[in-house]
């Protein structure tokens, strides 16, 4: 079922875990305009309790972090719960981190500055991908 | 014509350099093309944000408050800035869009904010 606008039937989970903290409101307060149950955490080290607590469908996950960096944060998630489906953030520059992002699971990368109706497309798409993982 | 209109909400971001979403409406002839854009930047930066005009090759700019360095660079590069609006963004697009959108202006939206 897709998100568009507020007719969606389904509400798909999604955690927004980036330490730009103007960055993961504003994207969780579209994305919740949008008809999606959105939360947002601002930092790796709380993104991996965040996720076994409250497990959402898809993870929108910024790279480069001060503390736990997004590719180690990636690779927590898929180590407990592979199901959920990891979208990478990266700024200019960082195509290869986000294909080795792409390399250990994640479901894709988009470049920073976001454009909203990409992610929401991505999303979508990634949480079709998970409702497959979960019906193998 | 592309329009970029910084906005926080359903009103126009009142810093420019503050900003972190901007909306961006491409006019074909007489009207404005829907769906409108919406772009986060990673980041509020002034800077960031004047590559991103320059790279989307916007016309005109509406925002609230800008430094007057941001203002000078983006006319420099031949781009309409109307700054110091205040109200919400449907409303400065659709005044833009009829050429009736000047800096400085409070929108009748602004008061029931």
């Amino acid at each position: 079922m897709q998100n568009k606008g507020t007719e969606n039937m389904v509400e798909i989970d999604v955690l927004v875990v980036d330490d730009e903290e103007d960055f993961a409101s504003a994207l969780t307060a579209r994305l919740t305009l949008k008809g999606f149950n959105a939360k947002a955490v601002t930092s790796g080290e709380e993104a991996l309790p965040a996720i076994a607590n409250d497990p959402p469908h898809v993870v929108v996950l910024d790279l480069k972090m001060p503390d736990l960096g997004g590719l180690e944060v990636l690779e927590g998630i898929k180590s407990f719960a592979p199901n959920i489906e990891v979208i990478i953030l990266t700024g200019h520059g960082s195509v290869a981190n986000g294909i080795e992002g792409m390399e250990r699971g994640a479901f894709d990368y988009i470049m920073k500055p976001v454009d909203l109706e990409e992610i929401i497309v991505k999303i979508n798409e990634a949480y079709e991908k998970y409702k497959m993982n979960i019906s193998k | 014509m592309k329009i970029l209109v910084t906005i926080c909400k359903n009103h126009i971001a009142p810093r420019f350099d503050l900003t972190i979403e901007v909306l961006i409406a491409t006019r074909e002839g007489k009207k404005l093309g829907t769906p409108f854009r919406t772009i986060l930047l990673n980041r509020p930066s002034a800077e960031e944000l004047c590559s991103l005009i320059m790279k989307e090759h916007i016309d005109t700019v509406i925002c609230g408050g800008i430094e007057e360095k941001h203002l000078k660079y983006l006319s420099w590069k031949k781009i309409k800035v109307i700054h110091s609006v205040i109200g919400p963004y449907a409303e400065a697009l659709k005044e833009a869009n009829d050429n009736r959108l000047q800096s400085g202006v409070i929108l009748s939206g602004a008061v029931s904010r």
